[in-house]
Parts: structure tokens; sequence; C-alpha cells
């Protein structure tokens, strides 16, 4: 089950923010010669597929200011106490520096 | 035997439920604490129908950021159909960032709901809350 590349075809543009980007596996990457389809059940790569899908740059990166960090202020009454972060996914020519997918619990 | 096999499963079960629910941060960095005041912010909406919904009006609440918002017609537009499969947003000021978020989702639901349109609306937030960071830095 060899995969297409490491790159997937997209630009790799993690170094002019120093942002660590992290290999993740493609949806394309499983597909080998001979391979049936399967469904998709890794939540970053369905995020990270659909984000391209919309023509965006998107990459996942490692974040630990972000991904370690406080993620509510607790000024809203519906923020949950207990969360975790899954991912942080970077998107270029965005105002926004990531997108972090937290998974509650 | 029964007993332990039961006790090794009600461990594993999650206090949330079976279902994971996701909820996605669209993150801007720098001291999100200094601006509290200013970028601490939530949609409202008025919604008609019960079955066939439609957002009628939106608006921002909060700091001295909802003045830009509410004046930005191509902002009201986006969220007007952004909104109706959604839930409110909240601009989230913490410690070392600012956090603009809406409700939980299942699974399912986390890229349906996230169109170009909603990015859009999402890009044009975060553009706002860096502008009032470089403004009163």
């Amino acid at each position: 089950m060899k995969g297409k590349g490491a790159d997937h075809g997209v630009m790799d543009t993690s170094h002019r923010r120093g942002a660590k980007r992290v290999d993740v596996r493609d949806e394309d990457e499983h597909k080998g010669e001979g391979e049936e389809e399967y469904l998709e059940s890794d939540i970053r790569i369905i995020l990270l597929n659909h984000l391209r899908r919309l023509g965006l740059d998107a990459y996942i990166v490692s974040d630990k200011e972000v991904e370690e960090g406080s993620y509510y202020s607790y000024y809203f009454t519906s923020s949950p106490r207990v969360v975790t972060s899954v991912c942080c996914i970077k998107v270029n020519g965005m105002n926004f520096d990531c997108i972090n997918l937290l998974v509650r619990g | 035997m029964a007993m332990e096999d039961n006790n090794s499963t009600s461990t594993k079960l999650h206090t949330y439920g079976a279902l994971p629910f996701y909820q996605i941060h669209f993150v801007v960095k720098g001291d999100g604490k200094m601006f509290e005041e200013m970028l601490l912010a939530r949609t409202r909406k008025r919604v008609k129908g019960v079955l066939k919904k439609s957002v009628e009006d939106v608006w921002w609440e909060g700091g001295k950021i909802v003045e830009r918002l509410n004046n930005d017609s191509r902002l009201k537009h986006l969220l007007l159909s952004v909104l109706k499969g959604e839930d409110d947003i909240f601009i989230d000021p913490v410690e070392n960032a600012v956090r603009i978020y809406t409700r939980f989702k299942m699974e399912s639901d986390v890229t349906r709901h996230l169109s170009k349109e909603a990015i859009e609306a999402y890009n044009i937030i975060a553009g706002y809350v860096k502008s009032i960071m470089r403004e009163f830095e």
C-alpha cells in the first residue's frame, strides 16, 4: 500500500512562518492498484480534503501554542469544560492563523 | 467472569455518549486577554418559520468590534445564508489567541456547513479581529 507522494501536490509553505508541517496520509494514498475504495473515517483527513476541495491551500501543522493553550474564556455559558484538540490545519492566504479542531470529552 | 467483562466495558464508555462531537475554531494568534473588552462578541439572529427556517436578520452583540462587524454589508449578507444551518458565531479572546467558533457538531455535520461562504465569513471576521489588535496594540 504505497502512497503517491509525501506532499500530495500541495505547495510546502510551512517554512514561511515557522510552522512545523506534519505529513498526513491522503485519501488517495490508500487507493493502490486493485484495491477497493473505502469510506474515510479519520476526521482530520475528511476536513483536510473538504478544504482542498473548496480550493484552499490547506495542510496539517503541529502548533503547540494553539493546541495546548486555553480554548475558551468562559464568558459564554455554553463553553464546555472538557475538550481535546484533534489537529491544527493551516490555510494559506487567510486572515486566521489556523483552524483548530476540537472534540468534546 | 461476566461481571468482569461488564466492568471492563463500562470503563471504556465515554462520558458524553458514544459518538464524538467536534467544534471548529478559527484561531487568530495574539494576546487576546489584552483586547478582551473590545473583541468579546457573538451573533444574534431573528429566525422566521419552523419547518422552513429562514434567517431574517443578523446582528452582533459585544465589545467595540461589533460596530465594524455590523457595518459590513457583505458579512451580513454572508451570515444570513451561513447561519441558516448554524448556531450563533462567537468571538472568544483567550490568553494566547482569539478564537472564532460556532456550536459542536456531529462527525457527519462537520464539513456539511463549512461552505465557501462560511469560510469567507470567518475570514472577514478574523480580518476585523486582526485590525483591532493591530490598531490598539
